[in-house]
């Protein structure tokens, strides 16, 4: 599969209808793709950029891109185009993030603005941030050690494995119960509560 | 006590949840992991809830207080590597030098450093301040892996933060190697000046009235302006400097002089060369007392004649006798405590 999707169009439905029956169920089906995934599709996005606005711009961007489709296809090939637009859309969005054009508002989209708000996300309380803090000094020190160097300092896991002399599974594994061990204290469990939780 | 059947679905799911959130935000996701965790998503109507708590988790960790603060915890448990390095590469035969020759290859490092974790709203702060003593030279690696070598009786003050690196140059000489952050720029201030550089090596060099920037590789931007301005609002007056290029700041007139050099010359100070085009004797002196054991002091009508030409750390001494044949200078060292130059009663 070509890696630009917009050289690589899904497949056409086989069935024959008039050009504007076939449009009109080409937005049936991407408003229905759109209630079903938008927020799955919005959580992707977030996962590759920094602003939940940015990825609800892009979530936005990738729909009308759908909708613009000549030869509409069956959904299920829509779904995977759909995630892959959007993630091409995201590289391009952090590529020139500086230069940030208006998208329109399309009556599709109204509910977008819903939710939470971007500027409450970035406001985490204070206290969580502490937790948070003294959560990590209450594990192994290389623990706090992978995870600090992969998620502050962005380092890989294979370099952080080599300099431990360990397996890449096994910094994946740090990191994944650190932030475990953090999700389970922020919900409330003791020290001791946590830690036998993590031994499961 | 078993925990419930519950909370151990719950674990399992959080941790696959988890898992997910590593993989999508690698750097080499790719449709087929996108589609794997697309499967998951859809095959229980609770994960989707479950990668949701796992991201905004994960996410937490781009807040500025939270990162400043592992940041300045981290750099406390790994403190950065300190080491000297011994003052040129050749041992003077030198007889009145032989004092300075001993002090240049003997390492005095006193760095000095500190962090202040401060509370509040403003977060912790990675700080550290870097000294150096009379004729020693000292490199240090930070935190980020950027580069700084040390000239003699030189001071920096590096603060680091998740969103700026900045470095000031308090006094002296100090030739950077910087790692490429392109989040987080690396500024260096020295008095109003400031410059910023991405993956680049220069050198500054600051006395009492000038700040010398020389650009050895890559391009920085070299701007006047208060110590506060970011470097996005970087002054309409500020130049771009590339390898080779010599930026003079005027602390006094407050003016920029560019001139080209040889871009190898920017820190030949540290092989104990200490290289001067055209420059004025009370810079050369002023320079020179940073090496030298016994303070020179220079008579102020001497000040504003220029000097091009290489000078030994480690023979400043020789140095003196010599340019006292070409300038009309007198070399009065029989003070133990200090080197006076005056002007000589009779130019030829």
């Amino acid at each position: 599969m070509s890696s630009d999707p917009s050289a690589d169009p899904p497949p056409a439905d086989q069935s024959v209808e008039a050009p504007s029956t076939a449009n009109e169920c080409h937005t049936a089906r991407i408003a229905a793709l759109f209630r079903e995934h938008n927020r799955v599709l919005v959580n992707f996005l977030l996962a590759r950029l920094k602003s939940e606005q940015d990825a609800r711009e892009v979530a936005q961007e990738a729909y009308v891109r759908l909708l613009q489709l000549d030869r509409p296809g069956a959904v299920s090939f829509l779904r995977s185009y759909l995630f892959r637009v959007a993630a091409n859309l995201a590289t391009d969005r952090l590529r020139q993030r500086a230069v940030r054009t208006g998208t329109e508002s399309i009556e599709l989209f109204d509910d977008l603005s819903e939710g939470r708000d971007a500027t409450q996300l970035e406001v985490a309380a204070a206290e969580e941030l502490a937790l948070i803090q003294s959560c990590l000094r209450e594990l192994p020190e290389r623990w706090q050690d992978a995870f600090v160097r992969h998620r502050i300092h962005g380092e890989s896991e294979v370099s952080i494995a080599r300099r431990y002399g360990v397996s890449d599974r096994m910094v994946r594994n740090y990191v994944v119960q650190t932030l475990f061990y953090c999700r389970v204290r922020l919900d409330g469990a003791t020290p001791e509560q946590a830690k036998e939780r993590l031994r499961k | 006590m078993m925990a419930s059947l519950r909370t151990e679905l719950d674990d399992v799911r959080l941790r696959d949840a988890l898992e997910w959130v590593l993989r999508l935000n690698a750097a080499d996701a790719d449709d087929s992991v996108t589609d794997g965790w697309l499967d998951w998503c859809q095959a229980d109507p609770e994960n989707l809830a479950a990668f949701e708590k796992a991201q905004s988790l994960w996410r937490t960790f781009d807040d500025v207080r939270l990162r400043d603060s592992l940041l300045a915890e981290q750099s406390v448990q790994t403190a950065p590597e300190r080491g000297g390095v011994s003052l040129g590469g050749r041992r003077s035969i030198a007889r009145i030098t032989i004092a300075v020759a001993l002090a240049a290859s003997i390492i005095v490092g006193v760095g000095v450093a500190f962090w202040m974790v401060g509370g509040g709203h403003a977060g912790p702060l990675h700080a550290q301040t870097l000294r150096t003593p009379v004729a020693s030279l000292e490199r240090h690696t930070l935190s980020d892996g950027s580069r700084i070598d040390l000239g003699a009786r030189s001071t920096v003050r590096v603060k680091f933060t998740a969103s700026r690196r900045v470095v000031s140059v308090e006094d002296g000489e100090a030739f950077f190697e910087v790692a490429k952050d392109p989040s987080r720029p690396f500024v260096v201030e020295a008095a109003s000046l400031q410059v910023m550089a991405v993956g680049t090596a220069f050198n500054i060099r600051k006395d009492e009235d000038r700040i010398i920037v020389t650009v050895s590789d890559g391009v920085v931007r070299v701007a006047p302006g208060e110590s506060a301005t970011l470097p996005s609002d970087f002054a309409p007056n500020q130049i771009r400097a590339s390898a080779g290029v010599q930026v003079t700041y005027s602390t006094r007139q407050h003016t920029l002089f560019v001139a080209r050099t040889q871009p190898e010359l920017a820190a030949a100070w540290r092989s104990g060369r200490l290289e001067f085009v055209n420059e004025p004797l009370g810079s050369v002196i002023a320079d020179l007392n940073r090496y030298s054991p016994r303070p020179i002091t220079l008579d102020r009508q001497l000040a504003p004649l220029t000097f091009t030409g290489t000078v030994r750390s480690d023979a400043i001494e020789d140095w003196l006798t010599a340019i006292a044949k070409v300038f009309p200078i007198e070399v009065k060292d029989s003070d133990a405590d200090r080197i006076v130059l005056s002007k000589r009663a009779a130019a030829q």
